[in-house]
């Protein structure tokens, strides 16, 4: 996993310079939850891990968009977690709002 | 002052009455964003687009057909449901699906129910096609219509108003056994009944305005919230629940904003908004004009009804606002609740006691204390019995027993279950008296006031959600048949009162076949979490593997879950010998990780 204290937050806010910077804020976040969740969850997380794999429930998966949306000072639609079920295209949907770049849906989701 | 609701036959006289004295009123404004962008719809509008559906529902021949509703949070559902009540139209309000599980369950849903067609927005008509024909249902025998594609302009001419009080007039599928889904049934007659008693138990004015954000499919946020000030006049503010769960704050920012006089919500949402105002809020709020805050769908903690009041009374909250009250979707909704005068608000007892059936009042200094919120009285001409489960005595005050009700608000029955509906809905007492509904609940009266203390079902409530040991059994099971391991499995909620709650699932080992080891336990354990969360949406805490024949169970051979939940609560199951493998953390390694 990838070191999630690369990115300090300044002025409260997280400023990511690319995917993988969001990334590691999703792995921050996730790694969180895990340690009060499952603490016996010890595997590796990856970006092509599902949010179901983790076992985030729908409370959770809201609660991770918005401490997402605190970080980066952006707005993102509560169901960003359902639509994007795996860290990784999570963190592409997350770039593309930060960096105003049209999302590659197909790359995203990995199809 | 008498108001249309005290008369009406069903809600929709209601409906009538406002649209004709104040069509351009209000009825509803949905806030998409959760905070600025308003959707409003008036009394006038609401009628007309109802009416125009329910015409082109009646041509269609749906009338006393069930039609099931698949919406997002929004007005599109208030029109829809509105629409299935004048055409006599049996309206079956469900969850969205977002993944193949619940495709599965809304395929049982539709084959219980009998559904005829399902309603939804153009922007999920593709989708729900989708996902219904990949579970199985024959689409092409039910119609999957959107108001935009059946109404027009000759629509509203269809419509033929038809008097209906005892028939049904929706289908609340409880969140019951996946295996046996129950839809309980309600009439325009109860519905209106139980408007009638929630207006009455917390003295709702005409005109009231109500601000939520509850699930519209869920009773609580269909009865108590989106439904009840279309009955008085007034006008329903609300948000999806989700831009609630993003930011709790919205809510009470919205009850502030259009002064309402009541909203509902669960425990555990209480708790959201006291842990958002500790993390910092600054902006200004009037909560001079909120009467009512029911609090209900799940067990009301007396630390959560103070720290709240704590937190709030500071901006205008009245000490007495917040209402715990007591219902299900067997009751309708609400059966006990609102001002209560005279009844303690919460009592003090002893928790060992309470466990044997005694209600023994105590001293907030007793190492055994415990509090008990009180759901108020039972609501206007409804009638509680605290009932011997097994004798059918009805007890004296202060003894606690299983909760029976009786009203005009109890629902029917079971849809197409006579025999659950007469187990359920049929109970006599031992001297005779009755037709009562067997609440399941266990609890006591002080003073008028209904005390909740346990279920005699082992029915798991979370975040306000029922959920039923059987079903999560068999999901569970069912990762391990596919390993060919032919297991017993036990499910139990960790602690309702836990930070974040979900449940634990003990499971027992075959005698023979390979032995597992800790990294295929392991692997299970993930594949486990992931199945339980996709299907019933709440996580697996803990596993625990248990040697063959160890799960506490009755002499007959029936699991104890209760049982089960005390060893796991109590630490026991740390070094309990029958235990081979665990995902628990001990109550040394988490004393050492606090430290």
């Amino acid at each position: 996993m990838s070191d999630a204290n690369v990115l300090t937050p300044i002025n409260n806010r997280v400023q990511p310079d690319s995917v993988d910077g969001v990334s590691q804020r999703i792995f921050f976040h996730l790694k969180k939850r895990i340690d009060a969740d499952y603490p016996d969850f010890t595997e590796p997380l990856r970006s092509d891990m599902s949010f179901d794999y983790i076992g985030l429930d729908s409370v959770s998966r809201v609660e991770l968009v918005t401490d997402l949306a605190n970080d980066f000072g952006i707005k993102l639609d509560p169901t960003a977690a359902y639509d994007f079920v795996t860290i990784g295209s999570l963190a592409e949907f997350v770039w593309s709002e930060i960096s105003g770049t049209t999302l590659d849906l197909k790359k995203a989701l990995g199809v | 002052m008498s108001l249309p609701l005290d008369s009406a036959g069903s809600i929709l006289a209601c409906l009538e009455h406002y649209a004709a004295a104040r069509a351009n009123e209000n009825a509803y404004v949905f806030l998409t964003d959760g905070e600025i962008h308003e959707q409003a719809l008036t009394y006038n509008e609401l009628r007309s687009r109802a009416q125009a559906m329910a015409g082109e529902l009646t041509q269609r021949g749906l009338q006393d057909q069930a039609v099931l509703l698949l919406f997002p949070a929004g007005l599109d559902f208030v029109i829809a449901f509105f629409a299935c009540l004048y055409a006599g139209t049996i309206a079956v309000p469900a969850n969205l699906a977002r993944n193949s599980h619940h495709y599965a369950r809304l395929k049982q849903i539709i084959q219980d129910s009998n559904t005829q067609a399902v309603l939804t927005i153009p922007a999920l008509k593709a989708a729900t096609e989708k996902g219904l024909t990949t579970a199985g249902v024959d689409v092409a025998h039910i119609g999957i219509l959107c108001e935009v594609d059946i109404v027009n302009a000759a629509s509203r001419a269809h419509f033929q108003p038809v008097a209906r009080t005892h028939q049904p007039a929706f289908i609340q599928y409880t969140s019951g056994s996946t295996g046996n889904p129950k839809g309980v049934i309600v009439t325009h007659a109860q519905l209106v009944a139980n408007e009638r008693a929630i207006q009455r138990c917390s003295n709702l004015p005409e005109f009231a305005n109500v601000g939520g954000w509850l699930p519209q499919f869920h009773d609580m946020g269909l009865i108590g919230t989106m439904l009840q000030p279309a009955a008085l006049g007034g006008c329903y503010y609300f948000m999806s629940p989700l831009h609630f769960i993003q930011s709790p704050m919205r809510w009470i920012k919205l009850l502030s904003r259009c002064k309402a006089v009541a909203t509902a919500a669960p425990n555990f949402a209480l708790d959201m908004c006291v842990k958002a105002m500790r993390n910092g809020f600054d902006g200004d709020l009037d909560l001079s004009s909120l009467n009512t805050i029911f609090c209900g769908a799940e067990p009301v903690n007396q630390n959560t009804v103070s720290q709240f009041n704590s937190c709030f009374e500071p901006y205008g909250l009245h000490p007495d606002a917040l209402k715990p009250c007591y219902g299900m979707a067997e009751t309708t909704l609400i059966i006990s609740g609102g001002i209560a005068t005279g009844v303690a608000k919460y009592l003090t007892v002893n928790r060992e006691a309470l466990k044997t059936g005694v209600v023994s009042v105590v001293t907030e200094q007793d190492p055994e204390s415990q509090h008990i919120v009180c759901c108020g009285a039972p609501v206007d001409g409804h009638v509680i019995k605290i009932v011997n489960p097994e004798t059918f005595a009805v007890l004296d005050e202060n003894a606690v027993g299983e909760i029976w009700c009786a009203g005009p608000s109890i629902a029917a029955g079971y849809w197409k279950n006579e025999r659950a509906t007469l187990d359920t809905f049929g109970a006599k007492t031992a001297c005779g008296q009755g037709p009562f509904l067997r609440t399941g609940d266990l609890g006591f009266i002080n003073r008028d006031g209904i005390f909740v203390t346990g279920r005699i079902k082992e029915l798991m409530i979370i975040r306000g959600k029922n959920h039923y040991p059987h079903d999560i059994e068999t999901t569970i099971a069912g990762v391990f048949a596919e390993k060919s391991m032919d297991v017993q499995v036990a499910v139990f909620a960790n602690d309702e009162a836990a930070k974040v709650p979900g449940i634990v699932a003990y499971v027992e080992l075959p005698r023979r076949g390979t032995a597992l080891d800790a990294e295929t336990f392991k692997q299970f354990v993930s594949t486990l979490r992931q199945a339980v969360n996709a299907v019933h949406d709440v996580q697996l805490k803990d596993v625990v593997a248990f040697k063959f024949g160890s799960i506490p169970r009755t002499s007959s051979g029936k699991t104890q879950r209760l049982a089960c939940a005390r060893l796991y609560t109590s630490g026991g199951i740390d070094t309990d010998e029958r235990v081979l493998l665990s995902t628990r953390r001990t109550t040394t390694e988490t004393e050492a990780v606090a430290s």
